[in-house]
């Protein structure tokens, strides 16, 4: 299986002050990763650094081959990676349908359009009743649904998810949780998912990191850490 | 693509359809024409401004640029026009007007590649810059730009080799009207495209934008350019209406001015430029005849209105009014 996205000695941080030190993460084609640890330890920085919205110190970022650490955020997000912020940060001058339309990238050789706004309707059938609705006129949810879904649209390989089930209700998050299970099994997605709720986000993926102060402090599969719940509150309470 | 799915995409694609009352801004321009003959430079002056608003929306409404300085491309286009008509044999209309457009759009380009390059605060402070300059440059190069005592000598021929412009300035309104008619379609075409969609998703958001594979800074360099290119035109119209190009082109008040025009109409609507620029000329003009020394007091005091009570312009105003009479 070959590696989707190497990053290799990463350190990145914004203006003066570093973030992300010596960070070494491989994500291969299909597979995701859980990435976590306590606030304010570098995970919605480790995305953003992927993305290119950081600033960059040392290291390499290689995604499909090709170094990405020097290129814009858009050239980055040309190559197949979809990122989907925390604040979510729909368009709320823009109806939903528009908010989908506007993201929507064809590859010219055509074997990787596999998105559509129909396909994202069918994953989220609560956005097509809500086509023709402005972005701010949604739910927390119904927001969360449109920016991953935003994200789908460029028929991403590799798709950052940063907190999507924060603060939202139980019953969306179950609604999130199927639907990022169903792009793992109907999609070749790669995935990396942030999440504050360690069980839930180690319940959807295969691999886990964890991260303290900027590093990472444990690397390994996600169900061993299910299987072992002292452990995992030891590793991410620091000491 | 099912009908469903076409329905879904009822923004930008269902937006396209013309609605009767995107008409009434033409009906009620030639009704003008016949009913006021005696007001037709005041009515091609409006139609001008209503060119520059529209301009201006483009980048401020659509693109989320604030500028102070948008009377450079009226500047340029007025005196690219005047130095064609002074200088060179050619005095066809229609040239002298593209060639002010494509001088415009470059001049709007290069400034564009620098402008764009900054956020908030230095935008506004390089674009009044970049206006500053180039009204100096005006100034001191007197010997081509007549300097204070204007351009003049300025040839225009008939349009299209038949219609003269003639001393009531009913050719040159309907000149005008012809020319804002073919911006208003594109700026319309433009604005519900993806390119314009894009636009105001970089307004919204332009990290988003980034993230989502847009190239925000090249989609802002051509919003511009294409902006700088219509106001361009509206300054070409000036100079062929008045045969003379006065420094005052590339001055302050009419990037100012625009701005308050267009906010007065409504930001990012269309037809808030269509509004702003009659209803403040229009009010200027009666106002300085009824108070030659306070008239702006009646502009400043109607702003104040429209910016408190109809945050969204007239034309917003207007839209709050027609949809509780349960009309579109």
């Amino acid at each position: 299986m070959a590696d989707l996205l190497q990053i290799s000695a990463l350190s990145a941080g914004y203006a003066d002050t570093t973030v992300l030190e010596d960070v070494s993460i491989t994500v291969s084609d299909g597979r995701s990763l859980a990435v976590l640890g306590r606030n304010g330890v570098g995970k919605t920085t480790l995305l953003a650094s992927i993305m290119g919205r950081t600033t960059f110190r040392s290291g390499q970022i290689q995604f499909s081959q090709t170094r990405i650490e020097g290129l814009p955020t858009y050239q980055r997000n040309r190559l197949g990676i979809g990122y989907v912020p925390q604040t979510r940060e729909v368009f709320p001058s823009l109806t939903v349908a528009e908010n989908l339309i506007i993201a929507e990238r064809r590859s010219r050789s055509g074997s990787s359009n596999r998105w559509s706004i129909d396909r994202v309707y069918d994953l989220f059938p609560r956005l097509a009743e809500r086509r023709t609705n402005g972005g701010n006129q949604l739910s927390g949810g119904e927001q969360q649904m449109l920016s991953i879904g935003r994200a789908l649209m460029g028929n991403p390989r590799l798709l950052l998810l940063d907190e999507p089930m924060e603060g939202l209700a139980p019953i969306i998050v179950d609604m999130l949780v199927k639907a990022i299970e169903r792009l793992k099994t109907e999609d070749t997605l790669s995935i990396i998912l942030v999440e504050q709720h360690a069980k839930l986000a180690l319940s959807v993926t295969d691999d886990a990191i964890i991260m303290r102060r900027g590093r990472i402090v444990h690397s390994g599969g996600s169900q061993m850490l299910l299987n072992a719940p002292d452990e995992l509150a030891n590793l991410i309470v620091a000491h | 693509m099912t009908a469903e799915a076409r329905s879904a995409q009822a923004g930008y694609a269902g937006a396209t359809r013309y609605r009767w009352y995107e008409a009434v801004p033409f009906i009620v321009a030639i009704g003008f024409y016949f009913a006021m003959p005696d007001y037709l430079s005041l009515g091609s002056r409006i139609l001008i401004f209503v060119l520059f608003a529209l301009s201006l929306d483009l980048v401020l409404g659509f693109g989320g640029i604030v500028t102070l300085g948008h009377s450079a491309f009226l500047g340029t286009g007025a005196y690219v026009a005047g130095f064609i008509g002074a200088y060179s044999p050619v005095s066809d209309p229609i040239i002298q007007l593209l060639g002010a457009v494509l001088a415009a759009g470059l001049v709007g380009f290069l400034t564009g590649c620098i402008i764009l390059r900054t956020k908030g605060l230095t935008v506004i402070m390089l674009t009044l810059a970049f206006a500053a300059i180039l009204l100096e440059l005006a100034n001191k190069a007197s010997a081509i730009t007549g300097g204070t005592d204007g351009l003049s000598g300025i040839q225009v021929a008939p349009i299209f080799g038949r219609f003269e412009f003639d001393l009531y300035g009913q050719t040159g309104y309907l000149y005008c009207l012809g020319v804002l008619l073919v911006a208003w379609y594109l700026v319309r075409r433009l604005v519900h495209s993806p390119f314009g969609t894009s636009l105001t998703g970089i307004r919204d958001n332009a990290s988003r934008m980034h993230a989502i594979g847009a190239p925000v800074y090249w989609r802002l360099v051509a919003a511009y350019s294409i902006s700088a290119a219509i106001a361009g035109a509206a300054g070409a119209l000036l100079t062929q209406i008045n045969q003379l190009v006065g420094l005052d082109v590339l001055g302050f008040e009419p990037s100012g001015e625009v701005v308050v025009m267009l906010i007065l109409g409504g930001v990012g609507q269309i037809y808030g430029a269509f509004l702003g620029p009659a209803v403040f000329l229009v009010l200027q003009d009666a106002l300085a005849k009824q108070f030659p020394e306070f008239w702006y007091l009646g502009i400043g005091i109607g702003l104040l209105f429209v910016v408190w009570y109809a945050p969204t312009g007239l034309i917003g105003l207007i839209s709050r009014v027609a949809r509780r009479w349960g009309r579109p």
